[in-house]
């Protein structure tokens, strides 16, 4: 057993990269001249890859579960549930309210602008840091407006995205080969979509509640990646 | 923002964070492109996506990419690894061996026999690893894949020295080679 232990830890060093350059240099000429070692290394080897998968299959995983429990609707809900107390509060107020009509219109109006705020800030703390991609204008400009937004920097924000609007409108590209064509396209759906949401996200942190429900709607009406939240969102503003 | 560089370092180093971010900023344009040329499902997609990062960071972990080597952006060489996995995955599919950026993937096999028998293997090897109890799966995982020192392995399981850590690795690895000794002479 312990030649065998022996020879299963000179192996795992090879693999774990713990040799020193001559040591790695011998072992792979041993490896050359011995079959029964290289067996065994090839078995070691197998099992070492396996584990790394393994191991790295369940940290893809856990980030995917945390990624999908972090999602946006997740939070928004979180928030209205927390401001159910305070709503309650406010029922009376809004009651006595009701019965001068015109105030009560200016005040749910305000009550949403306050809340596309606080949901239009949920949005932009859960939207992934877009990538600037070297000599792609379009990408450069969403990786500006977004910093902008996060910086509250609203107006420089929505003339950045107007600028990718209209570079992605007048985007005229040609590829070498119909899988870079494929694949840019994608690119383009996504860089439209982002740019939607980033409208969005603009009007709702403006408190500008037409604007926002005009954009969700257009955007839960488009089928895209960020539907449902703009769908989930409309539901929730109807319902408070 | 990231470079295509710091996100291999990240795969490299086993950074949870960075590998979250990549996995955040890949994830839409990943699933639209498959979703629109393959028409596949969600939960297929959510397996092909978590797959494809798998061999991308063992390509980058055995040392098969490199920022040296690396000759497309990371996403695009991304996105190969998953149209060669959809590939591997189902044989319907492979005519995708002919994409011009599959052809760049040096890790690919050209003969699909041996690609059919390289994947059984593995999938054989990785439910034997996947379904080991404790304690051979936690040392396994934290000698192999979290790469610790046997003083810190000795440490979190409870033993009184790295020996008991080396004897009992050992012995893990032994109810393991003779099923794959079996398996390979099939």
């Amino acid at each position: 057993m312990a030649e065998n232990q022996n020879i299963e830890e000179r192996i795992d060093r090879y693999l774990l990269r713990q040799m020193e350059p001559i040591e790695r240099l011998e072992f792979e000429a041993d490896l050359l001249n011995d079959p029964a070692l290289k067996e065994e290394f090839e078995i070691q080897r197998t099992i070492f890859e396996s584990v790394q998968r393994v191991g790295m299959r369940r940290s893809i995983q856990s980030i995917a579960e945390e990624h999908d429990s972090v999602s946006v609707f997740g939070r928004i809900k979180a928030f209205f549930s927390e401001s159910q107390s305070r709503g309650r509060t406010f029922s009376y107020a809004f009651a006595v309210a009701a019965c001068v009509s015109c105030v009560c219109i200016v005040s749910l109006r305000l009550n949403t602008a306050a809340n596309f705020r606080t949901i239009g800030a949920e949005c932009y703390a859960e939207l992934s840091v877009p990538i600037a991609r070297s000599s792609d204008e379009i990408a450069d400009k969403i990786a500006e407006a977004y910093d902008l937004i996060g910086a509250d920097e609203l107006d420089s924000a929505q003339t950045l995205v107007d600028a990718a609007n209209a570079l992605l409108a007048y985007d005229n590209q040609q590829f070498e080969s119909a899988e870079q064509a494929e694949y840019y396209e994608a690119l383009r759906q996504g860089y439209q979509e982002d740019l939607e949401w980033y409208q969005a996200i603009i009007y709702m942190k403006e408190g500008k509640v037409g604007k926002a429900m005009k954009m969700l709607k257009s955007i839960a009406k488009n089928n895209g990646t960020y539907a449902e939240e703009a769908t989930n969102i409309l539901s929730l503003i109807a319902i408070h | 923002m990231m470079s295509d560089a710091d996100y291999i370092h990240g795969f490299y180093s086993n950074n949870n964070a960075i590998i979250s971010r990549f996995y955040r900023e890949n994830e839409r344009t990943f699933k639209a492109f498959f979703r629109e040329h393959f028409g596949k499902s969600d939960d297929y997609l959510d397996d092909l996506f978590q797959e494809s990062c798998v061999v991308m960071w063992q390509n980058i972990t055995s040392g098969k990419l490199s920022i040296h080597n690396l000759t497309s952006s990371l996403s695009t060489y991304f996105t190969s690894i998953g149209k060669y996995s959809l590939m591997a995955k189902d044989r319907k599919y492979k005519e995708i061996a002919n994409d011009t950026e599959i052809q760049k993937l040096d890790f690919v096999e050209d003969d699909a026999q041996e690609l059919e028998k390289r994947i059984e293997r593995e999938d054989f090897v990785d439910r034997m690893v996947g379904d080991m109890k404790p304690p051979c799966s936690q040392i396994l995982q934290m000698f192999y894949f979290d790469k610790k020192k046997g003083e810190e392995i000795a440490e979190a399981m409870g033993y009184a020295n790295t020996d008991t850590v080396k004897t009992q690795k050992y012995k893990c690895m032994q109810k393991l080679k003779p099923l794959l000794a079996k398996f390979n002479a099939l």
